[in-house]
C-alpha cells in the first residue's frame, strides 16, 4: 500500500516529465489479470464494511440487507479490469493498515478504530482538482470510493434502503412540480 | 380500392396495395395512414415482433428487480459498446446488439438502433418542435444544401393534424422560429426551472425558457391513459401514455383489417422494373428461415430510417440504377446530418430548501434558439442552437458525502441542493462528404455489405458548441447559480440520434432523392418520409416533422394512386 502511495506521488510530482514510465509501471499493476478468488477471503470484512459505512438505525443496516453481495457482484460484473484490481488489492492494503497501526487483524479492531481507518482511506481517496481527475482516468476509481458508492448505490435501490430509508412510489399516477416540504420530507429514491 | 389488387394469381399473398419498410416512428404513421385510406398494407420489419404491454418486460419492475440495479454490467457492454452508451439493464433489449449488427466507422460515429416493431419509437425522448419558416428557407439563404421544397404553410396542417393525434404537451409561446402547435396542457415547471424560466426572461430579450413538448399526455386521450408521471418511458408504456408506434399507430393500423404485419423481415432491396419505370416491390430475407422472399406492391414507402434507407437504395441496383435505385443525383447516402451536442452545463442552487416535486416528470424545459434571428448575426456561426435543461434536487446518488454511519444515512434521506443542467442540440450543415456507402468486402451474417459511415462535424458545428457552453454558463451564472461547470468531453457525431438527410428533398432531380411529396424524382412510385428526406436538420428534435411528412406523403400517394398516376 505504501508503495502504491509513493508511486503515485511521484506520478503527481512528475507528470509530464518522466511520468509514462511510472505510469506505465502502475499501470501494469492494474491492468494485470484480476484475482477474483481473493474475493472470498473478504466476504466478513466486507459484510463489516458494508455495515459500518450504513449501520441499523430505525431502518435495517447494509449487512442485513446483504449489500457486501451487491459490492462483489458488481466488482466482479460491472467494473473494468482497473476498479476490480484496485477493489481487491484496496482490501488487502486495507487489512494491511490494521496491522501496521493497530497491531491487530481488522476483525480485532475496535469499533472506533475501525472508523478512524475508514476515515484515514476516506481522506487519503479525497481527490480534488486536475491531477486528481487524471488519476482517475489512468487508474480507475480508487478502493474506498467504489466502497463506499457501491454501498450506498445497493443500499438506496434495495427494497428496504428505497422504501424505509428514502421514499418511493411505485406509480406516483401525478405530478406536483413544486411541494412544501415538512421536516419528515425523504429524499426519493428514483428519478 | 383494396382487396381486388391483392389477388392476382401469380403474386397471390405476396402482392398488396403498398408495402411500408420500418415499423418505427415514420413507418407506423405509413402503415396507419395508408391502412385507414382503404390500402391493404404490408409493414415489413427486420426485427422480432413487440406486442404492446405483453412484450414490455421490465415497464413494471422496482429498482431492486433488475439484477445490476439498473447498471450495464460488462457482459452488456461487451454486446453493445456502441448502444451501451443511450440504454442501461432496463431498456437495453430495445437496442440492436452491435455484435450481431455491426457496421463500419470510417470516423467516430454512433449509429444507435432498435430494430423490433415499433424502432426507436418505443426509446425515444418524445420531444416535439416545429421546424418554422426559418428553418425551411435557410438553405436558400446562406446557399448550404439545396433549397426545401416546401415552406412552413405546406406542413402546417400536417403538424395539427399529428399533434391532435399523439398527443403533445406543451404551452403556446407565439415564438417565429419554433411555431405553436395543437397541445394538451404542458407539464408544469419545478421549482428551480421556474427560477430559469424567470431570470432569463428577465435577463435577456432575445430567449426565453419554456415547457418541454412532449409526446405524453397529460390528459387521456383516444382510450390511451394519461401520464403515470413514472418516468419509465423507455422500458414501454403499460398505459400507453406516451406516443409509440406499438401503442397507437400500428393499433390503429391492425384495427382497419387492412395491414399485414411481417416481423423478422430484412428488407434488401427494392424491386425495380425499367419497363415499367416503377419499383415493383422488395426483396426481404426472413431472419429465421433465412429464406429470400419476393413481396410485390403498387407503392412502397421507405421507412427503415435514415441510415438503413439510403443503404436499401444503394443495394438496390439494376441496369437503369448501376449506383442505387433512384440514385441519379449521386446524392443517395450523402448529407448525413446529426445535431452536434454538448454533454452540458450544470450549476447548483442555494434556496428554496423547502421545496420539493412530487412524481417523477418524464419531460423537460426547452430554450428555442436564439441565435441569428430577427437580423442579429453571431460573428462565429450561421443557423443556430436550442438548449435542453431539466432541474432537480440531488438525491442519494449525485449528493456527495463525507463519512459514514447514522450521519451518511441520515444526510442520504435529505433532499440536496438545487441543480439544473443545461445541454445545447445545434444545426448541422448538409455536407456532401458526410455520407454513408456500402463496402463492398465486408458483409454480415445475412451477406449483406456492411454500412460504412463517414461523418465529421465542420467549422460551423464546431464553432457552434463553443457558443452553447458558454451561453449556458452565462444564463446560469446571471440566474444566480452556483459551482457552474461544463462537461468538457463531446459526444461523437451520432449521439443525438438525430441521424437525417441521406436521401434528401428538392425541387431539382439533378441534385435531389425526392420531390416535395416524398416521391422519389426517379422512380415515381417509390415514397421515403424517414429522417433520410430531411435537406436541413435545423436544431429541433426531427421526430415530429417525419410524422408530418409521412402523413402528408400518404395522402399525397394515395391521392395518386386513385388518379391512376402511379
Ligand atoms: C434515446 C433516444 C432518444 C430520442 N429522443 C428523441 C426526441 O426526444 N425527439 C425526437 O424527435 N427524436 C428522438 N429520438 C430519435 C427518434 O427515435 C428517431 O428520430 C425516430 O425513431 C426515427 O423514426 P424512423 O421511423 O425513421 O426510424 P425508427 O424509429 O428507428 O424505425 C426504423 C425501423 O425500421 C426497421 N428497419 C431497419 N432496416 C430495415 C430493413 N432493411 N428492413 C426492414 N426493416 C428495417 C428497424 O428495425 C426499425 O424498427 C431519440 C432516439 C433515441 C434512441
Ligand atoms: S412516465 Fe408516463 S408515459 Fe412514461 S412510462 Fe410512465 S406512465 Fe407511461
Amino acid at each position: 500500500m505504501k508503495r502504491r502511495t509513493a508511486i503515485i506521488s511521484m506520478i503527481s510530482a512528475s507528470i509530464g516529465v518522466t511520468a509514462a514510465s511510472y505510469i506505465g509501471w502502475n499501470y501494469k499493476q492494474v491492468t494485470k489479470e484480476v484475482k477474483f478468488n481473493d474475493l472470498s477471503n473478504y466476504k466478513d470484512m466486507l459484510a463489516d464494511l458494508v455495515d459500518l459505512i450504513i449501520p441499523e438505525t430505525d431502518s435495517p443496516g447494509a449487512k442485513e440487507v446483504g449489500v457486501h453481495y451487491y459490492v462483489v457482484l458488481m466488482i466482479t460484473d460491472a467494473k473494468g479490469r482497473k476498479e476490480q484490481n484496485n477493489f481487491i488489492n484496496g482490501l488487502a492494503d486495507f487489512r494491511d493498515y490494521c496491522k501496521d497501526n493497530y497491531n491487530t487483524v481488522y476483525e480485532k479492531c475496535s469499533e472506533s478504530d475501525k472508523i478512524k481507518v475508514l476515515n484515514y482511506f476516506e481522506e487519503q481517496g479525497v481527490q480534488n482538482g486536475i491531477m486528481a481527475k487524471i488519476r482517475t482516468k489512468i487508474f480507475g476509481k480508487s478502493f474506498f470510493r467504489l466502497l463506499k458508492e457501491l454501498t450506498i448505490e445497493g443500499y438506496c435501490t434495495s427494497e428496504v434502503g428505497a422504501t424505509q430509508l428514502l421514499a418511493y412510489e411505485y406509480v406516483p399516477g401525478r405530478y406536483n412540480a413544486v411541494i412544501t416540504m415538512n421536516k419528515n420530507t425523504k429524499t426519493w429514491a428514483t428519478k | 380500392m383494396g382487396d381486388k389488387i391483392t389477388d392476382t394469381k401469380e403474386h397471390k399473398n405476396l402482392s398488396y396495395d403498398a408495402i411500408v419498410v420500418g415499423s418505427g416512428i415514420s413507418g407506423g404513421w405509413a402503415a396507419k395512414e395508408l391502412t385507414e385510406k382503404g390500402l391493404k398494407t404490408l409493414v415489413l420489419e427486420r426485427g422480432r415482433n413487440i406486442e404492446h404491454v405483453k412484450d414490455y418486460p421490465t415497464a413494471m419492475k422496482n429498482p431492486w428487480e433488475f439484477k445490476y440495479r439498473t447498471n450495464n454490467s460488462n457482459a452488456a457492454l461487451a454486446e453493445r459498446p456502441i448502444q451501451s452508451s443511450h440504454c442501461d439493464e432496463t431498456n437495453k433489449h430495445f437496442f440492436v446488439k452491435d455484435t450481431e449488427h455491426p457496421y463500419i466507422q470510417e470516423k467516430s460515429f454512433k449509429w444507435i438502433r432498435g430494430y423490433q416493431v415499433g424502432g426507436r419509437s418505443l426509446t425515444w425522448g418524445r420531444q416535439c418542435y416545429r421546424f418554422s419558416d426559418l428553418d425551411f428557407e435557410a438553405n436558400k439563404k446562406d446557399g448550404h444544401g439545396v433549397d426545401w421544397p416546401i415552406r412552413y404553410k405546406d406542413i402546417a396542417p400536417w403538424y395539427d393534424y399529428v399533434e391532435e393525434y399523439i398527443g403533445v404537451s406543451g404551452q403556446k409561446e407565439g415564438l417565429k422560429q419554433l411555431p405553436d402547435g395543437k397541445f394538451l396542457p404542458p407539464i408544469e415547471m419545478n421549482c428551480i426551472e421556474n427560477h430559469l424560466a424567470e431570470n432569463v426572461n428577465a435577463n435577456y430579450t432575445d430567449r426565453k425558457v419554456i415547457h418541454g413538448r412532449v409526446a405524453n399526455l397529460t390528459e387521456s386521450k383516444n382510450g390511451r391513459s394519461k401520464c403515470q408521471y413514472r418516468n419509465l418511458c423507455s422500458r414501454g408504456c403499460p398505459y400507453t401514455a406516451y406516443f409509440s408506434s406499438n401503442g397507437v399507430t400500428l393499433k390503429d393500423a391492425e384495427v382497419t383489417g387492412n395491414m399485414t404485419l411481417r416481423a423478422n423481415s430484412i428488407v434488401k432491396e427494392v424491386l425495380y422494373d425499367a419497363k415499367l419505370n416503377k419499383a415493383i416491390g422488395v426483396r426481404v430475407i426472413d431472419t429465421i428461415t433465412k429464406d429470400e422472399i419476393d413481396f410485390y406492391a403498387r407503392i412502397i414507402f421507405l421507412n427503415a430510417s435514415t441510415i438503413a434507407t439510403a443503404s436499401i437504395l444503394l443495394n438496390s441496383t439494376s441496369d437503369t440504377f448501376p449506383d442505387g435505385l433512384g440514385n441519379s443525383s449521386q446524392q443517395v447516402g450523402h448529407n448525413l446530418m446529426d445535431h452536434i451536442i454538448t454533454s452540458g452545463t450544470v450549476g447548483e442552487f442555494d434556496g428554496y430548501q423547502d421545496k420539493y416535486y412530487s412524481g417523477r416528470n418524464p419531460g423537460a424545459i426547452y430554450i428555442p434558439r436564439f441565435q441569428n434571428l430577427n437580423g442579429k448575426k453571431n460573428k462565429n456561426f450561421i443557423r443556430g442552437y436550442g438548449l435542453q435543461a431539466k432541474g432537480e434536487r440531488k438525491g442519494w446518488k449525485e449528493k456527495n458525502i463525507k463519512g459514514f454511519g447514522a450521519s451518511l444515512k441520515e444526510q442520504l434521506a435529505k433532499p440536496g441542493k438545487w441543480g439544473i443542467w443545461l445541454g445545447g442540440r445545434g444545426e448541422t450543415l448538409p455536407d456532401f462528404d458526410n455520407k454513408i456507402s456500402l463496402n463492398k468486402t465486408q458483409k454480415d451474417q445475412w451477406g449483406l455489405p456492411l454500412v460504412s459511415v463517414h461523418f465529421k462535424y465542420g467549422s460551423n458545428e464546431l464553432a457552434m458548441i463553443d457558443d452553447m457552453q458558454e451561453a449556458a454558463e452565462e444564463m446560469l451564472k446571471k440566474a444566480g447559480f452556483i459551482n457552474v461547470t461544463s462537461y468538457r468531453s463531446n459526444p461523437p457525431p451520432g449521439s443525438a440520434v438525430h441521424e437525417m438527410g441521406t436521401a434528401r428533398m428538392g425541387n431539382d432531380p439533378k441534385t435531389s432523392v425526392l420531390n416535395k411529396y416524398n416521391q422519389m424524382h426517379d422512380v415515381k412510385n417509390v415514397f421515403i418520409t424517414d429522417g433520410s428526406c430531411m435537406s436541413s436538420s435545423g436544431s429541433q428534435n426531427p421526430s415530429l416533422t417525419y410524422m408530418a411528412l409521412t402523413a402528408r406523403a400518404c395522402d399525397y400517394a394515395v391521392k395518386e394512386l386513385k388518379k391512376g398516376n402511379i
